[in-house]
């Protein structure tokens, strides 16, 4: 019963939760960079996805690399797990640099330069932080089979 | 050590009985602990900061339901490119001149543009005291930035209407006032933007 119960859950966050999530992920920090690069070009502010949105989206990813009954596409495609990884750390990054950008479209709060500066600083930060963490925790394939 | 085998043994049959199966499983690659562990700290992260910077920022919700802050008119909390309304609706509101005042950077001032319900395209014209800025403006949901002169005329003006009549929003970033309004064909709302 409880197996059932797994595969059925397990069929539910195949089908409804882990494609749009992974699509969002995936994408979602080339949009975000283009809609950052859109306001410092036009000084119009652009919506982000927003933090709360990409918390949810990171819950659903930890979910599917916690559990045994839902990680299947990792261990059919193992450098999948370390992709989607980086590509949700970057979308935190690029959302952070484009609420750095509309403090200075939107709300004025702070200057372009600075806001330029923060932006930049925020890119940058998470670049090395995604360098540091793969020079200390390389990705190689575990030859199991 | 003997008694640090058996807690072991106690844990993984406390295990079995739960949902934290994981640990029974081998890992698919190296440090995959690691990496699922960042991106548990990444959904911390976020919503720490996603609570932190809503309390800085807030949005229209903050000043009640969407048919009540467009049908007030004038919004202070509203980030730009908001959209209260997904549909074509937009709380019943009639066409109304403002007069603005704004704190003026150098004789210039921003002024932000988009439309506030469902993007179909809707034209508009606007004008600087009689003199046409921007011959033709397609609204959309992403805003569109316009350097105006302070102090100054604005008019919208419409130009197509593609149903449901031309509603928008106009905000001006330097002193964080948004104003819902709509506009009829080939009618216009003014804005008499003052200095401080």
């Amino acid at each position: 019963m409880k197996k059932i119960i797994k595969f059925v859950w397990a069929l539910f966050f195949y089908i409804f939760l882990f494609p749009v999530t992974i699509l969002v992920i995936v994408f979602g920090p080339l949009m975000t960079f283009t809609d950052l690069l859109d306001v410092y070009k036009l000084g119009a502010p652009r919506l982000g996805m927003g933090l709360g949105v990409i918390a949810f989206l990171g819950f659903i990813l930890f979910l599917s690399m916690k559990y045994h009954s839902l990680s299947w596409i990792y261990r059919k495609f193992p450098v999948l797990l370390p992709f989607f990884q980086m590509c949700f750390v970057s979308f935190i990054v690029m959302d952070l640099s484009l609420t750095f950008a509309n403090l200075w479209a939107d709300r004025m709060i702070i200057g372009k330069t600075a806001a330029i500066g923060l932006s930049v600083l925020t890119i940058l930060v998470g670049r090395a932080f995604l360098s540091y963490w793969y020079y200390k925790y390389p990705i190689s394939y575990k030859m199991v089979r | 050590m003997l008694k640090k085998t058996k807690k072991d043994l106690v844990h993984d049959t406390d295990n079995q009985t739960g949902f934290e199966e994981e640990d029974q499983q081998p890992e698919v690659i190296y440090h995959e602990h690691s990496h699922r562990k960042s991106v548990f700290f990444g959904t911390i992260l976020a919503v720490v900061l996603a609570i932190g910077l809503s309390m800085m920022s807030g949005s229209y919700t903050s000043e009640g339901s969407a048919e009540e802050v467009v049908a007030n008119r004038i919004s202070k909390s509203t980030l730009a490119g908001e959209t209260p309304f997904t549909d074509e609706t937009n709380a019943g509101i009639t066409a109304k001149d403002f007069e603005v005042t704004v704190g003026d950077s150098g004789g210039d001032a921003k002024m932000l543009i988009w439309d506030f319900n469902s993007e179909d395209n809707d034209e508009v014209q606007i004008l600087v005291n009689g003199q046409p800025l921007k011959e033709k403006l397609i609204l959309a949901n992403n805003p569109a930035a316009i350097s105006i002169p302070v102090p100054s005329t604005v008019t919208v003006k419409g130009l197509k209407d593609q149903g449901g009549g031309i509603s928008y929003a106009v905000k001006f970033p330097n002193d964080k006032v948004t104003y819902y309004n709509v506009v009829g064909m080939n009618a216009g709302n003014t804005y008499t933007v003052r200095p401080l």
